[in-house]
């Protein structure tokens, strides 16, 4: 029984000990690629964002997303 | 949405009058920002936010259409110019009132709410009393629905249509004296269409039209509502006669 329930836990839980630093690295840049990436220009920093805000008046719209997984 | 609404030209166009920000969890540390997910209250993704130049969060939203982007602006500036207006004029209860009346909306919290109640009892115009009448209706709403989510779940299976019936009921009267959605917002749709429901109960015919109309204005951003409507006016139809077309035909 203990032995199922942790193959069934490896099963869900081994992808994502699996990933590397290096895949997500690659992950990443894979995002950094998308299409609405490209379209509108994105400050990468907060702070950044927050002195254009200051700069131009502007309210600042925050999109949060992940590249690790889909 | 990143394969859908921010692909779109309207997205674009809207987007410009923004300062926009993005950020990417990877889990690689070197990565910019990386954590600021969690300081800015999200806990799934995509997480979209309004924020003003400082990095406060005024509100959340989700950029389906270009009236989404510009409901939350019109939100985050109404919090904006009230936050503002409190703080040039600290003494002023009647932009304190207006202030703390938008914060909370947002986020509520025990001791800005007394706080309003003593910016009330100040000097305050007449516009901020009747803002502040819908407010209270606004929570009276909130708990109403509170305590019939608890209502409901405590019903047995076989009793539930009779308890929402008789929620319906109470919920009207209520309506009628008073407790009417203080705002044309999405947010007291499901009050309002069980409000209609107990006009339809109570044989209010005029009431009960009162309320359709109402939530038929969401009709324009919310198609699939048509079909609702459409079934409350049969209701709304029927009512007076002598039996309704799901008696008559439990009858058959």
């Amino acid at each position: 029984m203990r032995i199922t329930s942790f193959a069934l836990l490896m099963l869900f839980v081994a992808p994502f000990l699996a990933q590397e630093p290096a895949d997500m690295e690659t992950k990443y840049q894979e995002k950094l690629k998308k299409e609405f990436i490209s379209k509108v220009p994105w400050e990468m920093k907060l702070d950044d964002a927050m002195a254009k805000a200051r700069e131009q008046k502007k309210l600042i719209i925050g999109y949060f997303t992940r590249s690790y997984a889909p | 949405m990143e394969g859908g609404p921010l692909l779109q030209d309207w997205w674009t166009a809207e987007s410009k009058n923004f300062v926009l920000y993005l950020n990417i969890t990877s889990k690689v540390d070197t990565h910019p920002d990386q954590g600021m997910l969690q300081k800015k209250g999200g806990n799934g993704f995509p997480y979209v936010v309004m924020m003003d130049s400082g990095g406060e969060v005024l509100t959340t939203f989700r950029p389906n259409a270009a009236t989404d982007v510009q409901a939350a602006a019109a939100k985050a500036n109404d919090f904006v110019s009230a936050r503002d207006a409190s703080a040039k004029n600290p003494k002023d209860d009647d932009a304190k009132a207006r202030y703390l009346m938008v914060k909370l909306t947002m986020k509520p919290d025990e001791a800005e709410r007394k706080a309003l109640d003593v910016a009330m009892k100040g000097k305050v115009s007449k516009a901020t009393k009747e803002k502040f009448d819908g407010f209270v209706a606004g929570e009276r709403i909130k708990s109403w629905e509170q305590g019939f989510r608890t209502t409901m779940r405590a019903a047995k299976p076989e009793e539930r249509e009779a308890t929402q019936a008789a929620e319906a009921v109470k919920a009207y009267e209520a309506w009628k004296g008073g407790m009417k959605p203080p705002t044309d917002d999405v947010a007291w749709l499901n009050y309002a269409m069980i409000c209609c429901g107990g006009a339809i109960k109570s044989g209010d015919k005029a009431g009960a039209e009162g309320i359709v109309t109402w939530i038929e204005t969401f009709s324009v951003k919310f198609p699939q509502l048509k079909d609702t409507v459409k079934k409350m006016r049969e209701d709304i139809a029927n009512i007076g006669k002598t039996e309704t077309p799901k008696e008559a035909k439990e009858a058959k």
